[in-house]
């Protein structure tokens, strides 16, 4: 049998084909998620570092140059090499050939490149650290001219590895971005219609559509900033005799900017519509609805980057604009979000751990999106600008979507990676610890906020205004030093259930998407010597005429090979 | 709220917007978490065995709630665009109609300070009796203050939180806000926008004085003319240091020349 | 190959539109965005600063259309020669690869050792303002496509002379190609007709 050949061969190709440069969808998806969860706890420990200075400025733990700096690389690592990867490289991985009844990606060599071609660039981020002056320091967001001339930071190689480093990521995402597109439309297995995809395949769909699709520009405008920088050309810079235009940057950046976001909030809302009916036991509420809306929202999404910009120059009358544009975002959120409560309304609630992640992430994400909402409306963002409500809400959003969906993945498909379960009293223990602290660190920020703390301030100490709030923003500190320290109860369940867990069943959670029908770990091509076969919607649970006693009827099932 | 205090003409579209808008989002937050509570609470596996499959009747609810979510974004909306109307918007001419002849005092931020160009005693630019001061702006009370913001190297904000006053400061581009300070003191000035390691320290101050203080520390001003340095647009990075040389903030307030003996004294 | 394998045993393709060519599209619509980018830059600065309409007068119009007539020529070489190997004209087929290749590399030399040379003894260096920077960057940015280009009709022309026959690849760089040639299309105008 040709399968069954393959597999064979597979096993014979060796220790480095098979964990290294693996074309593997799971083995690469694993590689995705290691190299960004590093990340994570890498940003999440610098971010202790600079919150630590702020709680005592006089320790002089950092200078201020160090302090922006690792602000920046706080921004720019948990956005580009944190969230990029594991939403799109491990979700888009890890699911798509498993869930569409694939074999493999449709571009297996693309697909190892692309993480290759990220491992590169997290190298030469990380190298940023090294080199003399240290890393960039002007903001994740580099607005020039901060960013394009090195007198005004001081900060030498550490933009051109920033630049160099962010084009790399761009190309291993967009690599990796054609597979996930071509893959949904060219490898479902049989009877898998279009819409018949689990929800999460279309949102890693959507959300790298969204980013092939604004990322042109901030390429062509980072090699701008690297001539400004480098040639001495005035694409940004201004100087007495030759002008460029500061805004210009700001309006690449942003134009890429907030389809970003939405490509790193998209497959973190799938992940939750993937658990929220295997808990609640009942089909996922509104399926075309969700699609339909997600896909109105992200054409939106192209529409609204200058509310980032409202009060940054921008004719002000463009401002009124975008800032109906970005309130009418929250239309096709509504129905998003309503979806997914009525999918658990009714249900039969199970509160495994998958489950209390992905519910805890839906519930921030809701405070996320509202606060977007008072960020949108011109008038209330010139006092709000710049301060820590901004931080608090794109706090909301991005750790529901990327922190607490992560987890949620990861502790529910973890039988499809290891063939073990994660623990359960763990991981319950680690949801509910960090949901708490989470918000115990971020709602005080919306107060400071309104209070005028701006972000960005390497101290407040010696700003007499800002005093009556000292109190709160010191205790935001050493709330944010427990949440960083309970996620080691994850890296501890993380590395002791791969070695250690339970031996996980093939479907431990009762659930329907045709990846629980492939073994626990699946081999190597997935389907061994059997055919996938879908036969219907992805989400039935509680079927009308059950055919086989269970409370669920799995989407497809595997024919054997003739 | 935790907001400072307002003390400008126009804030009050600000705080309220913003009072609205927050109370609106509140409220449907509360509303939403209370309902996601109620799910927890009925629906959990002991309490509710086997799930409802289909409910009845959502259409209508989802219905409801879109057009409950659309009138709340029309508030947000028609806040939002009013109060930018009100504020952001207003042209010179519109605003010195209703409020009398603005103080118009040319900002220029650097790293990392802030200096403020007067165009002395005859309002005009460019001529003698120009006086630049160093982080500190002085204003009347009650009067119009339009502030056109230049930047001399990267991009700054400029933020007076009791003024309820928040705009980028641009090099190669003028930006322009205006207000009218309502109560005399002393108030701070932050930057909002990262411009380098001396970002969090680029502190100023506004010094709102009654009508009669500023107008014998404007004839001061004009009668020191000759120990003054000048203009200080020139000025280049890291020369924050010698701003203060100018910075007249102890004298100008005690040598209260007579009015009447000052050069040029207010055209009422 | 093991995918290889893998992929004959799928007994469906529910897509007509095949894979590599799926994807060829995708490549391509992500370059179009990063021109849109350039494009909306030029115009920008087009819009908001003068001097641009002197400083445009410096550029060389004659090379710069004798290049579109060179991309032309090319882009319409490497169509026939998709064309030629696909109805197993396989002579044919090569020697219009070889003529593409011949305009593309004529294109590069008239822009990269005449064009640019002669604008810098000028004095037109990328530091003289909006206009030449842009200039400087965007053609750029183009000529490094068609280097590109012609890399790949290179690799695939040395291969296509022994048993390899070309199918996909050749239509792929071929769409590849035509892009490159209509993102020339736009540059023309902008810098040299204006
Ligand atoms: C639901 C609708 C959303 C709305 C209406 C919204 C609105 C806004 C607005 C108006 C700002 C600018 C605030 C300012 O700088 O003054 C902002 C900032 C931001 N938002 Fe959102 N947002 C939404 C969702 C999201 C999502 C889903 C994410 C990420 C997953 C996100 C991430 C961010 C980030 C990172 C910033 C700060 C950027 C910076 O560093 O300046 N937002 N948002
Ligand atoms: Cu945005
Ligand atoms: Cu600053």
């Amino acid at each position: 049998m040709a399968a069954h050949a393959a597999a064979v061969h597979h096993a014979e190709m060796g220790w480095i084909r098979t964990y290294i440069f693996s074309t593997d969808h799971k083995m690469i998806a694993k590689q995705y998620l290691l190299n960004g969860l590093f990340f994570a706890l890498f940003g999440g420990i610098i971010a202790l570092v600079f919150r630590s200075h702020l709680a005592m400025p006089e320790q002089e733990l950092l200078n201020p140059a160090r302090y922006n700096a690792y602000v920046t690389m706080h921004g720019t690592l948990m956005i580009f090499w944190v969230a990029m990867p594991i939403l799109l490289g491990f979700f888009g991985n890890l699911t798509i050939p498993l869930m569409i009844g694939a074999r493999d990606m449709a571009f297996p060599l693309l697909n190892m490149m692309s993480y290759w071609t990220f491992f590169i660039s997290s190298v030469v981020i990380m190298a940023s650290f090294f080199v003399p002056g240290g890393p960039f320091s002007g903001g994740w967001t580099a607005y020039a001219p901060l960013s394009a001339n090195t007198e005004l930071t001081g900060v030498n190689w550490g933009i051109n590895l920033w630049a160099v480093g962010l084009a790399l990521e761009f190309t291993a995402v967009l690599m990796g971005g054609i597979n996930f597109i071509v893959t949904p439309f060219v490898l479902r297995a049989r009877g898998m219609s279009l819409m018949r995809l689990p929800i999460v395949v279309w949102m890693v769909v959507i959300a790298s559509l969204l980013f092939m699709m604004s990322v042109g520009p901030l390429i062509a405008g980072t090699f701008m900033l690297l001539f400004d920088k480098n040639v001495g050309t005035h694409f940004y810079l201004v100087s007495a005799d030759k002008v460029g235009d500061p805004l210009l940057w700001q309006h690449l950046f942003w134009f890429f900017g907030h389809p970003e976001v939405y490509v790193i909030l998209i497959p973190g809302l799938g992940v939750i519509s993937e658990i929220f009916p295997a808990a609640a036991r009942k089909p996922l509420h509104g399926y075309k609805h969700i699609i339909f809306w997600t896909i109105f929202a992200g054409i939106l999404s192209f529409m609204v980057w200058a509310h980032h910009m409202f009060i940054a120059g921008l004719n002000p009358l463009a401002a009124v604009g975008f800032s109906i544009t970005t309130i009418i975002i929250s239309v096709p959120f509504l129905v998003i979000v309503v979806a997914m409560g009525l999918t658990l309304w009714g249900g039969s609630l199970r509160f495994n751990a998958a489950f209390l992640y992905a519910f805890f992430a839906y519930v921030i994400f809701i405070v996320g999106g509202l606060t977007g909402l008072q960020l949108g409306a011109t008038v209330a963002d010139i006092q709000l600008h710049e301060t820590y409500f901004v931080v608090a809400h794109f706090h909301y959003v991005i750790f529901a979507s990327v922190i607490l969906s992560t987890f949620a993945a990861v502790q529910w498909w973890f039988p499809k990676m290891f063939g073990r379960l994660m623990n359960e009293g763990v991981a319950k223990v680690h949801a509910i610890s960090t949901f708490f602290l989470f918000n115990i660190v971020f709602t005080p920020m919306f107060i400071l906020g309104f209070a005028g703390y701006t972000r960005r301030y390497a101290s407040y100490d010696h700003i007499p205004l800002l005093q009556g709030y000292a109190w709160l923003n010191d205790f935001v500190s050493i709330a944010g030093v427990l949440l960083i320290l309970v996620q080691f109860l994850f890296v501890f369940n993380f590395f002791y259930s791969m070695i250690a867990g339970k031996r996980a069943t093939a479907n431990p959670w009762e659930a329907t998407t045709m990846e629980w029908s492939a073994p626990s770990p699946p081999p190597h091509l997935n389907w061994g010597d059997t055919i996938p076969v879908v036969e219907r919607d992805p989400y039935e649970y509680a079927p009308e005429v059950p055919s086989n006693g269970a409370d669920y009827e799995p989407q497809g099932r595997l024919m054997t090979m003739r | 709220m935790p907001i400072m205090p307002d003390i400008s003409t126009h804030g009050w579209w600000l705080d309220w917007s913003l009072l609205i808008i927050s109370m609106v989002t509140l409220l449907v937050g509360i509303l939403s978490f209370a309902l996601i509570i109620l799910a927890l609470i009925y629906f959990r596996q002991s309490k509710n065995p086997t799930p409802t499959r289909h409910l009845s009747g959502w259409i209508t609810r989802l219905i409801i709630l879109d057009i409950s979510m659309i009138i709340f974004d029309i508030i947000i909306a028609v806040f939002s665009t009013w109060g930018w109307a009100e504020t952001i918007l207003k042209s010179e001419e519109s605003l010195e109609a209703k409020h009398g002849e603005a103080l118009t005092v040319n900002v220029t931020g650097r790293q990392f300070f802030w200096a403020f160009d007067y165009a002395g005693g005859d309002k005009a630019f460019g001529t003698a009796d120009d006086f630049t001061l160093g982080n500190d702006l002085v204003v009347e009370k009650d009067r119009l203050v339009v502030l056109n913001m230049t930047s001399g190297d990267t991009i700054h904000s400029f933020f007076v939180p009791h003024l309820r006053v928040k705009y980028d400061v641009i090099p190669g581009r003028t930006t322009r806000v205006w207000f009218v300070p309502k109560k005399a003191g002393e108030y701070p000035v932050l930057c909002t926008e990262l411009c380098g390691l001396g970002h969090y320290k680029m502190l100023s101050n506004v010094r709102v004085l009654e009508p009669d203080d500023f107008d014998s520390w404007l004839d001061s001003r004009t009668v020191t003319l000759s120990e003054n340095p000048g203009p200080l647009r020139s000025g280049g990075p890291g020369q924050s240091q010698t701003v203060h040389v100018s910075d007249s903030k102890d004298g100008s307030l005690g040598a209260r020349a007579d009015r009447n003996v000052g050069v040029t004294p207010r055209s009422q | 190959m093991a995918h290889a394998q893998a992929h004959s045993l799928e007994h469906v393709e529910p897509t007509n539109i095949g894979p590599p060519k799926l994807g060829m599209w995708l490549f391509l619509s992500g370059e179009v965005v990063l021109f849109g980018g350039v494009i909306m830059t030029i115009v920008l600065f087009r819009i908001s600063f003068p001097g641009w309409k002197e400083a445009s007068e410096h550029t060389n119009p004659i090379i710069g259309s004798v290049n579109t007539f060179n991309l032309l020529t090319s882009s319409m070489l490497v169509a026939l020669a998709h064309k030629m190997s696909a109805t197993g004209n396989h002579g044919l087929s090569k020697l219009c690869i070889l003529g593409c290749l011949a305009f593309g590399i004529l294109f590069l030399v008239l822009k990269w050792a005449i064009e640019w040379p002669v604008e810098i003894m000028k004095g037109y260096t990328i530091h003289e303002g909006p206009f030449w920077q842009l200039y400087y960057a965007a053609t750029g940015l183009h000529a490094v496509h068609v280097l590109i280009g012609l890399i790949a009709f290179t690799v695939i022309l040395i291969l296509y002379m022994g048993k390899w026959r070309p199918n996909f690849t050749l239509e792929a760089t071929a769409l590849y190609w035509h892009f490159v040639d209509i993102v020339w299309l736009f540059l023309w105008p902008l810098f040299y007709l204006s």
